[in-house]
C-alpha cells in the first residue's frame, strides 16, 4: 500500500511542476511490461506525468539522464540517485539551478535475478507488494517471500536511503542504518594474490563487452571512452581477452574512484551477472579509509581526488 | 590508490612503485631506481593478470 501511495503524491507533484510550467520535465519511473521492470519515463505534459509510478522495480540510477540537459528539469530521485546527483553538480555536469529533486526515501529495490532464482526460472507475472513481505504470482504458482531477502546486494548495503539533498520530499524518512563495514571486500583482499587473480579471471571470462556497466553509470560520461578509441588502441576489444575485460574494468573503476556512490547501477546493467562491485566498493572503501570521504553525501565537501592537503596519507610511496 | 587497486586485482606485490623525487636530486634518483630495479628482479618476469595460473584461452598451458 504504501507504494501505492507514494506513486500517488509522485504523480500529484509532477502534474503540478508541469502545471505551473515550473519545469519543462519530470524523469521518474513508468511500469514496464512485467514486473520489476520499471522504466525511465520523461513526462512533458501533464497527461504523460499520469503514467509515472514507484515500486520495488525502479531501479535504475536517473542521475544518468540529467547531464546536461537544457531547460528546468525535475527528477524523481532515490537516495542513490541523489548522491550521483550531487557528485554530478559537482563537476559542472547538472545545474543545480535548473533542477528540481523530487526526493524519494528508498528501502531497497528488489532483484529480478534472486526473485527469478527463488521461483526457479518461472515466469512472474505480478508483485504484490506488503510492505515488509511480497506476494510472488505466476500463472500456477504464488510465494511470498521477504523484502530484505531480495533486495539488491548494493541496496542491502546502502547507508544513504534517504535522499541528501532535495527540493521536495515524498513520503517519510527511514531511520538512519549503521556504518558500512565492507566486509566482503576485506574477505578479498585477505586472499593471496593468486586466489584473488583466479577469483577474477573466471568472473571475467563472462564478460562480453557490452559497456553497459559503463553507459548504467551516471559517473561514466567521457565523450570518448578509453575503449573505443582506436588511434591509440589503449585496449583489446574482444571479449576473448580476460585480461583486458579486467584491464577495462580496472581503469573504469579508478575512474570513478571518489566519485562512485556505489549505486550498483553497474553491476545490475551487467548482463552477465558480473561481480563488479567487488572492484568498485574496493574504491569506495579506500576512499574512505584514506580520506574519510564518500562521494555525494553533502554539498559542501570536494571530491575526494579532486582536493590536495599536505597532510594526505602517501602509503603508496616508496619507503626509503 | 592506484597502487590499492592493481594489488588488489592480483599485481604483485612490490611491482608496482610511486616516489617523488626532485629534478634537483640527482643521487637520491639514482638510488631509489636501483632499489626498485633489485625489487622487481627478486620478484621475477610478470607473468601478467591471468596467464599464470591458465593459458590463453582458459587450458594449462
Amino acid at each position: 500500500m504504501r507504494m501505492q501511495k507514494l506513486a500517488a503524491q509522485i504523480k500529484d507533484a509532477a502534474k503540478k511542476l508541469l502545471e505551473e510550467k515550473k519545469v519543462d520535465l519530470v524523469v521518474g519511473f513508468a511500469e514496464g511490461s512485467l514486473p520489476l521492470r520499471g522504466t525511465p519515463l520523461f513526462a512533458r505534459t501533464p497527461e504523460e506525468a499520469d503514467k509515472l509510478t514507484w515500486n520495488r522495480g525502479c531501479e535504475n540510477n536517473l542521475a544518468n539522464y540529467l547531464r546536461k540537459r537544457e531547460g528546468k528539469v525535475a527528477v524523481v530521485a532515490k537516495g542513490c540517485d541523489v548522491r550521483s546527483i550531487v557528485a554530478l553538480v559537482k563537476e559542472n555536469q547538472i545545474n543545480r539551478d535548473n533542477l528540481y529533486i523530487i526526493g524519494v526515501p528508498c528501502s531497497g529495490m528488489i532483484d529480478r535475478k534472486k526473485v527469478n532464482q527463488l521461483v526457479g526460472g518461472k515466469d512472474v507475472l505480478e508483485i504484490e507488494d506488503n510492505g515488509d513481505t511480497v506476494v510472488i504470482k505466476g500463472k500456477d504458482f504464488s510465494e511470498t517471500a521477504r523484502v530484505a531477502d531480495l533486495l539488491h546486494n548494493s541496496c542491502q548495503d546502502c547507508r544513504y536511503g534517504n535522499p541528501v539533498v532535495y527540493d521536495e520530499l515524498i513520503g517519510e524518512l527511514l531511520p538512519e542504518k549503521g556504518e558500512d563495514d565492507f566486509a566482503e571486500i576485506k574477505e578479498f583482499e585477505a586472499k593471496t594474490a593468486a586466489e584473488r587473480r583466479a577469483y577474477l579471471a573466471e568472473e571475467f571470462s563472462k564478460c562480453i563487452r557490452c559497456y553497459a556497466c559503463r553507459n548504467a553509470c551516471p559517473m561514466c560520461y567521457c565523450e570518448e571512452c578509453f575503449v573505443d578509441c582506436s588511434t591509440p588502441q589503449w585496449i583489446g576489444k574482444s571479449a576473448a581477452d580476460i585480461q583486458d575485460n579486467i584491464l577495462f574494468q580496472a581503469v573504469r573503476v579508478f575512474h570513478s574512484a571518489g566519485r562512485c556512490a556505489d549505486c550498483g547501477a553497474c553491476e545490475r546493467a551487467c548482463p552477465m551477472g558480473i561481480n563488479l562491485r567487488l572492484l568498485t566498493r574496493k574504491l569506495v572503501k579506500d576512499v574512505k579509509e584514506l580520506f574519510n570521504a564518500e562521494a555525494g553525501v553533502n554539498m559542501e565537501d570536494k571530491a575526494a581526488l579532486a582536493t590536495f592537503t599536505a597532510d594526505d596519507p602517501e602509503p603508496f610511496l616508496v619507503k626509503e | 590508490m592506484l597502487k590499492n587497486l592493481l594489488e588488489y586485482i592480483g599485481v604483485d606485490e612490490g611491482r608496482v612503485n610511486f616516489s617523488w623525487v626532485s629534478a634537483a636530486e640527482g643521487g637520491r634518483f639514482a638510488e631509489l631506481v636501483r632499489g626498485v630495479t633489485a625489487k622487481v628482479k627478486e620478484i621475477g618476469p610478470n607473468k601478467g593478470l591471468i596467464s599464470s595460473e591458465s593459458g590463453c584461452c582458459g587450458c594449462k598451458n
